[in-house]
């Protein structure tokens, strides 16, 4: 039909004397030649713009939440992420000369996501450097929007982990204490008070004794990550109740989000809701955060623990999951502490589940959301790094075009197509005439 | 109960394809509705592209209805009856939406005389396969994708065709007037149905099936009803109206669990596929009315009184459009629906027998295209199950892998990719121009 679309125009000219005259007046008489195009002529009205706004909403309120968690500090931090990532992208749009709405919108979501993924207590200069590494080699080397294989911010982090792992991989953190929620300040060393593993129970409890602004507790994923290497004094007897009760916070800590972590890593309430609002939306397949959580929680209840036995021994437990001690199922406490206590909500409610570097098909992001989920749990018990989730993000994009291909569709027609068909039908033809 | 039950039952469907929001509400109570003949005709001089003709009149003749006005050139092809009484004003050419400017006679007509019998009718008991084809090529009839129907009949031995399947489906946005028929001459339909089945005493089509859109509840019972009564046995298959079930191919996907092979049609499988105007077009038939007109929808979001209107071939869109009349300015003007119709350039184009609609719209929503985002929404959609994102990259590409050939081949051209792509980016318009070059070069090869 486009081929012919020169003739259409071309050749209208001629026809006014072939068809004689058309001029029969009304409304519709001074219409000649409309628009041309080809078909569909409707669209789903769904853009790019919308996605990254929906992105922008989940994610900013994600942040709000940090920022009740974390206080100033926290806003702090989005901000000069935010304000870093724009300002890269609007360089390069001059340098380059290339300007795109979409660009910058995106290069701003990236910057939130990338704030996101970092503590509140970090120098100013760790956003700046993780937002820059971000939108210019992250986004820009690969060919801008839309060009890309790792998920930009998950890049800007993992490169700011190496660049300042001093800072990055402090194995303690501050929250607010309860009643300083939004106002209170993380950053002042003096107004906080280290509490000792086995004293904590729990931050609503700390409302009690001295006034203080924030407190800091040992990361719960630090205190898995020595539990699976084997040098955390559980002692043999139960050791899976003494680490709930004396090394980790409440589990609902864990879910609300008061323990130290990334500013959006925390908080596993908001970053379900948020993402059941994508889900809704359309622009996150329920595949992705579903199949992740379910990866992640089969490979928790199968790796092994180690409970030290005091000599330099040790007692190695698979399958920590189906641990019953007491009566009282601690193993699948234990499971729900590895899945939100460290980046893995995060990275599979909003890094993940980005639209430049997850799979095509459904069947592919369940693939590649179950990898990230194993990965993680994996390498965050066992691997060298300690950005476990955002490491498993970007080895899950790497295999993203091989997973492509492996769940590209069947072609409408082919299989047990009509060739097969008619190759039965043959014979009998032939007998009948 | 029986209802939520039957409702709720599982369907047969194929994967991909979209639930669009389809403006059908707009004339799907409007019933059908005779376009006065008070306006000069440009009736084409071919029913469809490649269907040769001679022209038998010359301007001053005074022709009846049902006259033939250029006889068929091949056995193939069709004659062309004029669809009213009146003067030959010229011998010109007419846009037609397939086949470009065409040959027309156009015709002045001179009032409204009762329809004469052009035929003798046709007794139903007795009828043979060659009978049946003999009246279909006598009053007209073209069937799929406007190829004249008596030749399919004439070949359905010598294909193996034992399966009927009466298609109206119409999942394509704003067009009803597959549901009108349904709905106004379902007795008829149904009545025209069984004797095409009894044809030979059932030896011919063994499978009869009517396929109906599942929304329709009411309709879809009367139908079973009627069938129930008829004589033959008529199957009436409810499918889920997910665009682009209407689709030949997909309708042979869900009916018989075969697919044709790309760039075959159901044939292969022994089924023959016949748009419900075609089975309306033969109804007419039968009661000795040749076909000359059909019904088609008039509709989108620039027509003031959108509606069904049963529309003489050769009728010139402005004609419709007066009758309609406009709400907005025009953009576009589409023979069929939204999403597969093909633009119009001016108000002179004609109706042709293939046309199921004409629709207005006054806008265009569709931007500036910018990269692709890999939602993997034209992957998961496409009802052909191939890549559109990775086969619109080929437009630049000289020549095409195996893979690639299939895949292209396999593209039954619904437009979902570009519908949804977020993007903006004209998929389908893309896979278009790689076949295109294709088949050149195929042509070529040859
Ligand atoms: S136009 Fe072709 S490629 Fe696009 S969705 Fe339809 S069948 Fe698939
Ligand atoms: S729908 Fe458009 S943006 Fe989405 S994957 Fe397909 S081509 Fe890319």
């Amino acid at each position: 039909m486009s081929r012919t679309a020169g003739r259409i125009s071309g050749g209208f000219s001629v026809s006014d004397t072939v068809l004689g005259s058309a001029d029969r007046g009304g409304e519709a008489g001074r219409l000649t030649l409309w628009a041309e195009g080809t078909s569909p002529h409707i669209h789903s009205q769904h853009s790019d713009r919308q996605i990254v706004s929906a992105w922008t909403l989940a994610a900013g309120l994600v942040a709000c939440c940090g920022v009740v968690l974390f206080g100033f500090a926290a806003l702090r931090v989005i901000v000069l992420a935010v304000a870093s990532a724009s300002a890269c992208e609007g360089l390069l749009s001059l340098v380059t000369l290339e300007r795109s709405g979409i660009g910058a919108r995106y290069a701003a979501l990236t910057g939130l996501l990338v704030g996101l993924t970092l503590p509140a207590t970090v120098p100013w200069y760790v956003p700046c450097v993780a937002a820059f590494a971000a939108v210019v080699p992250a986004t820009w080397m690969f060919g801008g929007f839309g060009h890309c294989l790792w998920q930009p911010a998950v890049v800007g982090r993992v490169l700011a982990q190496f660049l300042f792992a001093g800072t990055l991989s402090a194995t303690s953190g501050p929250v607010l204490s309860p009643g300083r929620l939004l106002v209170g300040s993380v950053t002042e060393p003096a107004s906080i008070e280290m509490i000792a593993p086995g004293q904590y129970r729990g931050w609503a409890e700390t409302t009690r004794g001295p006034r203080t602004e924030a407190f800091a507790i040992d990361r719960p994923i630090w205190t898995a990550r020595r539990l699976a290497s084997g040098d955390l004094p559980v002692g043999s007897t139960a050791p899976l109740t003494t680490l709930t009760r004396d090394f980790l916070p409440p589990w609902e800590d864990t879910v609300v989000g008061s323990v130290p972590g990334g500013i959006g890593e925390t908080c596993t309430i908001a970053l379900i809701v948020v993402g059941l609002y994508l889900v809704y939306r359309g622009y996150l397949r329920w595949q992705i955060p579903i199949f992740g959580v379910a990866a992640a929680a089969i490979a928790a209840a199968i790796l092994p623990i180690r409970v030290p036995l005091g000599n330099g021994q040790f007692d190695v437990r698979w399958l920590p999951g189906s641990i019953v001690e007491r009566e009282w199922p601690v193993g699948a406490l234990y499971v729900l502490f590895c899945l939100t206590s460290g980046g893995l909500m995060l990275g599979l409610f909003l890094l993940a589940g980005d639209v430049l570097s997850r799979p095509l098909t459904a069947r592919g992001q369940a693939l590649f959301a179950a990898g990230i989920g194993a990965l993680t749990i994996a390498m965050q018990s066992f691997g060298p790094v300690d950005t476990a989730a955002y490491w498993a993000i970007l080895i899950m994009n790497t295999f993203v075009p091989l997973i492509d291909r492996m769940t590209r569709r069947r072609p409408l027609g082919s299989g047990y197509a009509g060739r097969t068909t008619r190759l039965t039908r043959e014979p009998s033809r032939q007998v009948t005439s | 109960m029986d209802r939520l039950v039957w409702k709720l039952r599982q369907r047969r469907t194929f994967q991909g394809g979209l639930f669009l929001p389809d403006e059908k509400a707009l004339t799907a109570r409007k019933p059908i509705e005779q376009l006065p003949t008070d306006a000069p005709l440009d009736v084409p001089a071919q029913l469809s592209p490649g269907l040769p003709t001679r022209i038998l009149v010359h301007a001053g003749q005074i022709v009846a209805m049902g006259e033939i006005l250029a006889e068929a050139a091949s056995d193939e092809s069709l004659s062309v009856r004029s669809p009213v009484d009146g003067r030959i004003v010229e011998i010109g050419r007419a846009w037609t939406a397939r086949g470009g400017f065409a040959p027309s006679i156009r015709i002045e007509p001179a009032g409204a005389r009762e329809p004469r019998r052009a035929l003798a009718p046709l007794a139903s008991g007795g009828s043979t396969l060659r009978d049946v084809a003999e009246l279909a090529r006598s009053a007209g009839v073209v069937g799929l994708d406007g190829a004249p129907l008596h030749v399919s009949l004439g070949t359905a031995r010598d294909d193996r065709i034992d399966t009927l399947i009466v298609n109206a489906m119409e999942t394509e946005p704003n067009l009803t007037c597959d549901l009108r028929l349904l709905v106004e001459r379902s007795a008829d339909l149904v009545a025209t149905i069984d004797w095409l089945a009894g044809i030979e005493s059932g030896e011919v089509f063994r499978n009869v099936i009517l396929a109906v859109a599942l929304r329709h509840g009411r309709i879809v019972r009367q139908l079973h009803r009627r069938a129930a009564a008829a004589s033959r046995r008529i199957r009436v298959v409810a499918l889920e109206d997910k665009y682009p079930q209407c689709h030949p191919s997909l309708i042979c996907k869900v009916l018989l669990g075969r697919e044709p092979g790309p760039g075959s049609d159901a044939r292969e499988l022994g089924a023959l596929i016949v748009p419900l105007a075609t089975l309306a077009a033969l109804a007419e038939a039968c009661e000795g009315r040749p076909c000359v007109s059909r019904v088609l929808t008039v509709s989108g979001d620039a027509v003031e009184q959108p509606g069904n209107l049963n529309v003489p071939f050769g009728t010139p869109i402005q004609r419709l459009i007066e009758h309609v009349g406009l709400r907005r300015r025009p953009l576009v003007a589409l023979a069929g629906g939204p999403m597969t119709g093909i633009p119009l350039p001016d108000v002179r184009a004609v109706t042709t027998p293939d046309m199921a609609g004409l629709t207005l719209l006054s806008r265009l929503p569709r931007g500036a295209p910018i990269a692709c985002v890999r939602c993997g929404w034209c992957v998961e959609d496409c009802p052909a199950g191939i890549d559109p994102r990775a086969l619109s990259q080929l437009e630049l590409k000289e020549d095409f892998s195996d893979s690639e050939r299939y895949s292209l081949a396999a593209c039954i051209e619904c437009g979902i990719c570009t519908y949804v792509c977020p993007s903006q980016l004209p998929l389908a318009e893309a896979i278009r121009q790689c076949r295109g070059r294709l088949e050149e070069s195929a042509a070529g090869s040859a």
